[in-house]
């Protein structure tokens, strides 16, 4: 197990590796750089002007030499300055992901205790009412842009019935904990609403099918209440799909809760890296890929290590490592 | 029992939310909430030019001069403009870069006696000297290098007057461009190693220091990305402005920005950063009793350059039907209501240059256009397109910024009014980045270009329409004359109009630049675009400008009405 | 077959039919209006139902329906064929990945954990700019929608597939173990012919959920896309521009981002209630209750 662990981290390693390489020649493939942008900036900057300023920032050299510098200082500690905003690239990240991991964290936590009763009650009758019920509501889920759905939560929570504010992370003048408390409630529906859907229908598909299973009769057989039988044995085997998802979606939603962060004006990853990209600040940028990079790994191997728990008949041996 | 438990979990989310009231500006109005679309990258004043960062600096940093609400430049930590007749400013004989002989210029500033850093130390000639050295330093890399490179010297008579001396003497003279004033005391240290200033600047380590400001404001807290907090200026001598705190906020989606205003989690929205016209209007239809909502159409050109190297587009008879079959006048009406001025040339209709004597204008005359392209060798072909004798289609590709609704929409309803006369539009949209850092810099685009410059009052058309300034692989792609427009009388004409003082002939060499504008068409003008303040009834004091100084610049005049 | 499937899935299949039938017919429905989907009027904005335009006009005083049923052929198009292209690559990754094992699996997964880190952002901005005339395409063909829609298809395909493929992996990892997979193993059968016929089937509710849940993902990305900037050029219409164009008109005309809205939840509903029926049909140990 630990061996198998091991593995899989410096498999991980090597993975970061070349998606920096990877990363690096895609920025440097976009058009435009740092100077061309500049210059539109600056109407009177001369064409020596410019070849000093792209000797300043390295850009007259190839781009696999650049690459290379960057790696060697980035592997010694010494992860640069970010260009947009002229501070160490590890300060604005340190800054931000906190939030996004609240922000995730919260949103994940409440799509499963949405999700796993929702599709405990609709899995008992399939094509029942309920089963129904709660499979249209799934798919409104999933019909409804992340974008649209934020702007009609802010409309109608913070607009119309003035509950909750519209943005932001605290109040002017404000910022006690309650405050900050509310300032989290919107974002995080908007962001766990998706999850909510696809956990959902996964689980109940699942439910149904292992509810079918051979296991399940005997336990039935035995006497078990249908309470413990569907607890204890279907949703533990039904739970593979939702985990895979959930590792999955650990990773994505560091980069990928852009629309959220940009609608509700929290300054999180997803929104930093975007602007990075966008603004050509290729240190930030990096890192930033890296890190949300990096938590999909992790994400991926916790799910497969939860696999084994939840299955016993999964087993990861040291082979599996290469 | 269920229902039971449902009834308690609601009245918990009522006690949650409701019991906590969204705090807004109703209490006392001691603090105002300004919602913005940008987050300034950094607050340095010398290191890049965002809109976002001079909104912030119009309250917090001061400079030595700016451009008034008449367009004109004014005094902000100074006394008085010099002028050659005054004696304050004077020629001497200076010579280009190139080693051309030319008239320079001295000229002698005094700055406020009551100017201080909100340290309480006050603002002196150690800080000009500084500014100046930080910005020509080539290893520093900051934005409007040239603005320090052609000050030769600046000459220091005590710890508030100081003379300037510049390479070459134009009209701009009494101003001092956008020379930026910094904080010797504190940033010398910072600039021991010029290429590590940027990073090691206290704008960035340590930008709550209050000696940092000099406005009526200083910068207060801090959250990245989302927020700043500014409050009052303990320092600063002029009249006091009426909040004890601002809060600038970030919201880069304009609907959510409109949204956060309605539920009172921001009192105003700033024009400079705010919504789109359309959406202003629209706001302004339903909300008409509890804010105010101010137009100011600016110097912000909205037009489409025009690709002048492709064959098709060289003949003006082209270009003249392609502005004749576009009803400009019905776009701006219709899509705008009437807010955004359509424009003649690249003069704005409030800039004391423009005129419209003898400069060709053009309606909406679509039998004209056919006429025109017809005369051109452009007959209709098969399916309603036009053809040349070689039988090409008269297809003309069209690009914008992707994302950027209002010239998307602009973009669909000019290629909609051009298939009429028989051109096919092709459309073809790029993101911000790639657009302006490529295409359109490097001259790629191969029909037309719609976006705007931005622009002060009375501003030279050198970089735009002088051939000089075409961007080409060998000069590094310097240069905004991405048209590629070539025209020796133009070029004369900047040269004269940049070093002639006397108004009423540099009014008459602009209305000459502007009849070969409208006649040559190097771009097709379409309107100015007009910025919409929104504000709470109760604020009062905000005189939008139309240029680049923002509002903030008279941020102490900006009061709570009764 | 419809009946088999029973009620739901009938009106699902017959909502779907429809749907697709008016997107394909567009053009005639246009000349039959005598009306042309990209004519602006800038007098007629906004204008509610008339018997002129069924269904009102947009902001451009265009008609909202024939904008529909274009948008339709984009939707459903970028919807059903990426959906299913990135599920297909992804249910053979999964399958070979979970019942091999051992260095594959690492190696497959790895490459799909790269993916799903994969910046899509520059991805998107490159991909974007790359030159198709330079590729060999005629000036013409690189730009015809249909290319245009195809750039859409592939990327999405290509950053797809990995969550089908973790899904189908996991599913196999577990079947594998079982009694009947490891009988069919002892009597012989090769390892291509024991996923395909043994493994295969009774993963098939994972992957048609996915498969059928990626239909709107997919269609919802093309409009974050478009609210991103990258999406689908105009004037062309797409379900997905529609809404996000559609935002900041919301108290003025809320209509234009209902019908929409509408098309796609009714898109979604049909294509779930369909793969619902078919995991029923196919599964041998599944049987309706």
């Amino acid at each position: 197990m630990l061996t198998y662990v091991t593995g899989r981290l410096f498999q991980a390693l090597v993975v970061l590796l070349l998606l920096s390489a990877a990363a690096y020649v895609l920025l440097g493939l976009m058009p435009g750089d740092p100077i061309d942008l500049m210059v539109g900036a600056d109407p009177r900057i001369t064409s020596e002007d410019i070849a000093r300023l792209k000797a300043l920032q390295g850009l007259d050299r190839p781009i696999w030499e650049r690459y290379l510098a960057w790696l060697s200082s980035a592997l010694a500690g010494d992860l640069g300055y970010s260009r947009l905003y002229t501070r160490p690239v590890l300060d604005i990240v340190a800054e931000r992901m906190p939030r996004t991991l609240l922000l995730i964290g919260l949103a994940l936590a409440l799509a499963l205790s949405v999700a796993v009763p929702a599709a405990l009650i609709a899995a008992r009758k399939p094509g029942g009412a309920v089963d129904r019920g709660v499979n249209m509501l799934c798919f409104a889920g999933i019909s409804v842009p992340p974008f649209w759905l934020a702007l009609l939560l802010i409309l109608l929570f913070a607009v119309v019935l003035g509950w909750l504010p519209a943005g932001g992370t605290a109040s002017t003048g404000g910022g006690g904990f309650l405050d900050r408390v509310q300032h989290l409630i919107l974002p995080v529906v908007t962001l766990a609403a998706a999850s909510i859907a696809a956990y959902t229908r996964h689980l109940r598909a699942a439910l149904i099918e292992a509810l079918g299973e051979d296991y399940v009769r005997t336990a039935r057989a035995k006497g078990l209440s249908e309470r413990t039988v569907t607890t204890r044995h279907a949703l533990r085997n039904a739970l593979l799909p939702v985990v895979t998802l959930l590792g999955l979606d650990l990773g994505s939603l560091v980069s990928g809760a852009l629309v959220t962060e940009t609608m509700f004006a929290q300054p999180g990853m997803g929104k930093t890296i975007y602007d990075a990209v966008m603004g050509n600040d290729y240190n930030l940028a990096l890192v930033g890929l890296l890190v949300a990079a990096g938590a999909t790994l992790l994400g991926s191997l916790g799910a497969d290590l939860a696999y084994a728990r939840l299955d016993p008949r999964i087993v990861y041996r040291a082979e599996n490592a290469v | 029992m269920i229902r039971h438990r449902t009834l308690h979990f609601l009245s918990l989310i009522a006690v949650l939310c409701g019991g906590l009231p969204v705090p807004s500006a109703m209490a006392a109005r001691d603090s105002l909430t300004i919602g913005i679309t940008q987050y300034p990258g950094t607050l340095n004043p010398m290191i890049d030019s965002m809109l976002a960062k001079t909104y912030v600096h119009g309250a917090t940093q001061r400079q030595i001069t700016i451009e008034g609400h008449d367009w004109t430049p004014i005094c902000q930590l100074c006394v008085k403009l010099p002028s050659l007749k005054d004696g304050d400013a004077e020629r001497f004989p200076s010579t280009t870069e190139a080693g051309d002989p030319v008239d320079g210029v001295r000229k002698t500033y005094t700055l406020r006696d009551d100017a201080f850093w909100a340290d309480g130390t006050p603002v002196t000639t150690d800080d000009v000297v500084f500014a100046w050295k930080v910005g020509r330093h080539p290893d520093t890399g900051v934005a409007n290098f040239r603005a320090y490179k052609d000050v030769l010297d600046i000459e220091v008579h005590g710890p508030k007057r100081f003379t300037m001396v510049e390479r070459k003497l134009d009209y701009r003279y009494p101003s001092m461009g956008d020379f930026q004033v910094l904080p010797a005391h504190l940033e010398g240290p910072s600039f021991e190693v010029p290429r590590e200033y940027r990073h090691r600047t206290l704008y960035q380590t340590d930008p709550t220091n209050p000696g940092l400001w000099n406005g009526p404001y200083r910068v207060a807290a801090i959250e990245t990305g989302s927020k700043l907090v500014l409050a009052r200026n303990p320092h600063w001598k002029g009249p006091q402005p009426a909040f004890e705190r601002i809060e600038i906020r970030a919201i880069e989606n304009t609907s959510a920005l409109e949204a956060n205003l309605l539920s009172g989690s921001i009192d105003m929205i700033a024009g400079e950063l705010g919504l789109d016209i359309d959406q202003a209007i629209a706001f302004e239809k339903r909300n008409a009793d509890r804010f105010t909502v101010l137009y100011q159409p600016g110097l912000i050109y909205e037009h489409m350059d025009v690709m002048l190297d492709n064959p098709f587009l060289a003949d003006r008879r082209v270009r003249q039907a392609l502005i004749l079959a576009i009803d400009r006048q019905a776009i701006s009406d219709r899509l705008f209501a009437g807010k955004q001025p359509v424009a003649n040339t690249s003069v704005h209709p409030l800039d004391w240059v423009n005129t419209t004597d003898g400069v060709p204008t053009y309606g909406y005359e679509p039998d004209r256009a056919k006429a025109l392209l017809d005369d051109a060798g452009w007959k209709i072909g098969p399916k309603g397109v036009r053809v040349n004798a070689k039988g090409e289609p008269l297809t003309l590709e069209l690009m914008t910024t992707a994302g950027n609704r209002t010239r998307e929409l602009v973009e669909q309803v000019i290629a909609d009014y051009w298939k009429r006369v028989g051109i096919e539009t092709r459309i073809r949209n790029e993101p911000a980045r790639v657009f302006f850092g490529e295409t359109v810099s490097k001259r790629k685009f191969t029909g037309l270009a719609l976006f705007a410059w931005l622009s002060a009052p009375e501003s030279l058309p050198r970089t735009t329409l002088h051939s000089e300034s075409i961007p080409t692989d060998a000069n590094n792609w310097a240069g905004q004359n991405n048209t590629g427009f070539r025209n020796a009388e133009m070029d004369r004409l900047i040269d004269a109009t940049e070093i002639e003082l006397d108004r009423d002939k540099r009014k008459a060499l602009w209305a000459d630049m502007q009849r070969i504008y409208a006649t040559e068409l190097p771009a097709i003008p379409l309107y100015f675009r007009a910025e919409s303040y929104v504000m709470p009834k109760w604020l009062t004091g905000v005189r939008p400008t139309g240029h680049k100084y923002s509002t903030t610049n008279w941020i102490e005049d900006w009061k709570v009405a009764e | 077959m419809i009946r088999h499937l029973g009620p739901s899935a009938a009106l699902a299949a017959a909502a779907l039919a429809v749907l697709a039938v008016a997107a394909v017919g567009a053009p005639l429905v246009e000349s039959l209006m005598g009306l042309d989907a990209e004519a602006v009027d800038l007098f007629g904005r906004l204008q509610p139902p008339s018997p002129d335009h069924p269904l009102g006009t947009d902001e451009l005083g265009r008609d909202l329906l024939l904008r529909l049923l274009y948008g339709g052929r984009v939707s459903l198009t970028v919807g059903v064929v990426a959906a299913v292209a990135a599920s297909a690559i992804g249910t053979a990754i999964g399958l070979a990945a979970g019942y091999l094992g051992g260095r594959v699996d690492a190696l497959l997964m790895r490459l799909a954990d790269g993916v799903i880190a994969l910046p899509l952002l520059p991805l998107l901005i490159v991909l974007a700019a790359v030159d198709l005339t330079k590729l060999g395409l005629s000036d013409d063909a690189a730009n015809s929608p249909a290319v245009l829609l195809g750039r859409l298809v592939v990327l999405v395909t290509l950053v797809g597939w990995p969550t089908t493929a973790r899904l189908v992996r996991a599913a196999t990892l577990s079947l594998r173990r079982r009694e009947f997979v490891q009988a069919a193993q002892a009597l012989g059968y090769s390892p291509l012919r024991i996923a395909a016929r043994h493994v295969l089937p009774n993963a098939a509710a994972p992957i048609l959920v996915a498969t059928t849940l990626a239909v709107g993902n997919v269609v919802l990305f093309e409009s974050v896309l478009s609210f991103l900037g990258l999406g689908i050029r105009p004037p062309t219409p797409s379900w997905g521009n529609m809404l996000t164009g559609a935002q900041e008109l919301i108290w003025e005309s809320p209509q234009l981002a209902v019908w929409p809205g509408v098309l796609i939840f009714v898109t979604v509903v049909s294509v779930n209630l369909l793969g619902d029926a078919l995991r029923d049909a196919l599964d041998p140990r599944s049987r309706r209750r």
